[in-house]
């Protein structure tokens, strides 16, 4: 059976539920009294190895309505005349929700226990802004504009000895580092092509590479300068300088080994490399990477599925390709988007900007199955039109935080949220 | 004032109002009055462009073609004599964020590039109309499908969002009135349409003025709003002068809006303005992608443009006629990440090859150097990190910069000619990878 989960965002103190009371009273017993000595705990797995999370976000807002399908409820197709994925091309999860026809692997990896698919994600007030609600995503402080991330917070937990016996803390496969990566302590590098991302030097003369970057070294690390940016700029070419060159030193072997077939596609290009990044021991505990395109305010079937499928395919060679280079077991990767799409179709066959929709995680270290329930579709249940949440977001990223990458979800998060236990 | 100082201000000038400049385009500024040099470039109708225009002309683009409307734009703000309208292009291009992505007609968004330089310094209600109207614009944010009965609410949203109030200066239900007035506002045949049968002309109550309102007249509404003045106020002072102004200010740009809804003396108010020439506002800026490659160009006399230059400026995290949201570029320190900062390295590391091969054939550089009075490391380092960055940086990286040099490719011999060219080529790519030089 599927594991069920009813989730309370709104737990608190006195009304604890008996999950939560143990989770709390595992948090006292490993010395709730040094929150840090838990924060720097490093969770290996048999091999000794260390764990790594793979946060994708579907960037536009990702229709949930379509991806996981509730075909058993009628309302669905009142609500989707036109867009509505047919009952009988689902690929279903249960009795009452299916994936998207386009997504055959990612029903093969539900079956085989590794895809774990919460329903209904979401959180209080929901903002219909893009930038605000990635924002609320990514540094999880829905009432306030945060500065830091809820990963980056997560970093700055880490304690010192730890952080240092990593080439690298997190790694950022994106031209912009996304909000949730942006931490106190240290400035998380982003690398898009590896190609490209290496300190060159005029073709005729290699051999004064060394002389250069080590002149280039030398000026950043005592350039003393007036401006409130000196600081980000120093810091983010003695970053860029020094992550390169380990980089390329590591992924040199890691490059060759992959033999998963992977669709094209900017996507696969990013999870290849991560795959190669995690092969090559850069020891990184997070990636981030993000997927364009899921804005689909008109015209959405053709647009949507193929973004699906391009996910699904994607998804299934990186999995292939981390358990061809034996590190399946260090991978969980996290699926997002900013909202979901509203309940009813527009006219344009396409779907305005909504609420709460699913979050995917998957791996070979998930426990996998359906949590949470399905936002109801009854119009007095819709909030504005607007699927209503089930679980807070925060509660996937405790389960994340606290289970998969030992940390301390409260301090992260400020409060506790109940943990989904799909680890 | 000392002509040193002056000069230094109208440097600082023609970087913000422009993307830099070459020893001839300085000269064209020097010797003007600061104010007159803020009413040349304010008032560029006056500039003669048909060099420019003959040169494009000659170059045959093809502007069905995404590659070539991005080496057109290239072209434009690296051979305009009027770089303040290139520079407030790319502004409105930011603002109003559309891209070739979704819209996948690269005439489409040359047309809505044309709409934005006509229109960029004028009456903001009539450039908000036009792009309301735009084809690229109604395809981008779907108006295509905003019909009566089930309107499609991106282009509503985002009207005030992201061009006009600014979030939480409307509410959701704003969005659904406005998505109403907006219905039928359509592209048939690639030229905008009033498709009545698609039109609500029912009754609206939006931003608590009721009518049947059409788009236009919602227009009408948001670009009257006292609002709007202030959000592209603040806007325009981000982007021309940085983030460290004060209330008064912004309040006399916003006030200088409220008079008849211009732009330029918008510009006017920032550039005469005492924040905008204070020390503090000097290269304080991260310089944009377009800032750092064309300001290069400008500053190196490369008069060429590569055919994967949109590429690189794509690898440094700005693709023309390709924002990466609706909001455009966040630009600031969202320019700086380790690989946008490499990107940038290695553009420098390039250009300074092509450039020094060029400069092979035209004579010694030990002759050129010496006309400049250069001829040891010091004078040398002196003399590139004035021309580069104003040479404003920390005295221990000139004498690191000076001891990468080494006296060694001053001495006579073949050898040394060898390493003249090696370590200068060096010098100026360090000078280029400088936080110093990142910042405008």
């Amino acid at each position: 059976m599927n594991p069920q989960l009813q989730s309370d965002p709104k737990l608190e103190g006195g009304k604890t539920s008996r999950r939560h009371f143990l989770a709390l009273s595992l948090l006292t017993m490993t010395g709730l009294a040094q929150p840090a000595a838990l924060a720097g705990r490093v969770l290996e797995d048999k091999s000794g190895r260390r764990r790594c999370l793979v946060v994708l976000t579907l960037s536009g807002g990702n229709d949930g309505l379509n991806t996981v399908v509730p075909y058993g409820m009628g309302r669905y197709y009142d609500l989707r005349p036109k867009l509505a994925v047919k009952g009988e091309t689902v690929l279903p999860l249960d009795g009452m929700v299916g994936l998207n026809p386009s997504m055959g692997e990612l029903a093969a990896l539900y079956k085989e226990g590794k895809l774990a698919v919460v329903q209904g994600v979401g959180y209080p007030e929901p903002n219909r802004s893009h930038f605000r609600s990635i924002e609320i995503w990514q540094t999880a402080q829905p009432d306030i504009i945060g500065d830091t991330g809820w990963l980056g917070r997560y970093l700055d937990l880490q304690d010192k000895s730890d952080l240092a016996s990593r080439m690298l803390a997190a790694v950022n496969i994106d031209p912009v580092l996304p909000k949730s990566l942006l931490a106190r302590k240290i400035t998380v590098p982003s690398v898009y092509d590896l190609g490209d991302f290496r300190f060159k030097v005029d073709s005729h003369y290699q051999d004064d590479r060394e002389r250069q970057l080590s002149c280039f070294r030398d000026i950043y690390k005592d350039y003393q300068f007036k401006g409130a940016l000196a600081g980000q700029l120093v810091k983010t070419g003695l970053a860029a300088s020094a992550a390169s060159e380990k980089l390329h030193k590591l992924t040199a072997d890691a490059a060759a080994k992959s033999s998963a077939a992977y669709p094209d596609g900017r996507l696969s290009a990013s999870l290849r490399l991560i795959a190669q990044m995690v092969a090559g021991q850069v020891g990184a505990r997070v990636y981030t990477l993000q997927m364009d395109g899921f804005d689909t305010h008109a015209n959405q079937s053709r647009t949507h599925n193929s973004l699906l499928s391009n996910l699904s395919r994607s998804l299934k060679a990186f999995l292939d390709d981390l358990e061809s280079r034996g590190v399946a077991d260090e991978v969980l990767v996290l699926v997002h988007s900013e909202f979901g799409r509203r309940a009813q179709e527009n006219d344009g066959r396409g779907t305005d900007h909504g609420a709460a929709a699913p979050c995917f995680v998957l791996g070979k270290g998930v426990k996998g199955g359906l949590y949470g329930e399905h936002p109801e579709l009854a119009a007095n249940k819709l909030v504005q039109g607007d699927l209503g949440f089930k679980t807070d977001f925060r509660s996937v990223y405790s389960a994340l935080l606290e289970d998969w990458l030992g940390s301390d979800a409260r301090a992260i998060l400020g409060r506790s949220f109940e943990k989904i236990p799909f680890v | 004032m000392t002509e040193k100082l002056k000069g230094q201000q109208i440097r600082h000038l023609l970087r913000r109002a422009g993307f830099g400049f070459t020893p001839v385009e300085y000269l064209a500024y020097r010797d003007l009055e600061y104010e007159e040099a803020v009413e040349r470039l304010l008032n560029f109708e006056g500039e003669d462009n048909s060099a420019l225009e003959a040169l494009i002309e000659s170059q045959n683009f093809d502007f069905t073609n995404g590659d070539d409307i991005k080496r057109w734009w290239l072209f434009r703000m690296l051979f305009t004599r009027r770089p303040l309208e290139e520079k407030l292009t790319l502004f409105w291009h930011g603002h109003f964020a559309t891209s070739l992505k979704k819209v996948r007609n690269p005439y489409a968004m040359y047309v809505q590039n044309r709409l934005f330089r006509k229109l960029c310094m004028g009456d903001f209600g009539n450039l908000l109309l036009a792009v309301s109207k735009d084809p690229a614009m109604i395809v981008w944010l779907d108006n295509q499908q905003n019909r009566k009965g089930k309107p499609n609410e991106n282009f509503a949203r985002e009207i005030m969002e992201l061009f006009t109030l600014g979030i939480g200066h409307y509410s959701e239900a704003d969005v659904k009135e406005a998505a109403r007035a907006f219905t039928g506002w359509q592209v048939k045949n690639g030229v905008f349409t009033f498709n009545k049968g698609a039109h609500d002309a029912g009754k609206k109550l939006f931003l608590a003025e009721s009518g049947n309102f059409d788009g236009t007249q919602v227009i009408s509404i948001l670009s009257r709003h006292k609002q709007t003045g202030r959000f592209l106020a603040a806007k325009l002072l981000n982007f021309f002068l940085g983030a460290n102004f004060d209330r008064a200010l912004l309040k006399r740009v916003a006030g200088a809006y409220e008079v008849d809804r211009q732009i330029r003396p918008m510009l006017k108010t920032i550039f005469l303005s005492k924040a905008f020439l204070s020390r503090e506002n000097q290269f304080s800026l991260v310089k944009s992608p377009c800032q750092y490659v064309v300001g290069t160009l400008k500053h190196l006399q490369i008069s060429t443009i590569d055919g994967d230059l949109p590429r690189l400026l794509s690898a440094m995290g700005q693709d023309l006629f390709a924002p990466p949201s609706v909001k455009g570029w966040d630009g600031g320190t969202a320019w700086l990440s380790s690989d946008t900062m490499m990107a940038r390295f290695n553009f420098a590391n390039r250009i300074i090859g092509e450039k020094f091969d060029a400069l092979k054939k035209q004579g010694s550089l030990k002759d050129l150097l010496a006309e400049k009075g250069v001829d040891d490391p010091r004078t040398c380092v002196a003399y590139f990190l004035q021309l580069l960055v104003e040479g404003d940086v920390p005295p221990p990286v000139v004498k690191r910069l000076e001891d990468y040099l080494g006296k060694e490719p001053f001495l006579k011999g073949a050898e040394a000619k060898t390493l003249l060219d090696e370590r200068l080529r060096g010098l100026l790519h360090l000078i280029m990878t400088l936080p110093s030089y990142q910042l405008v």
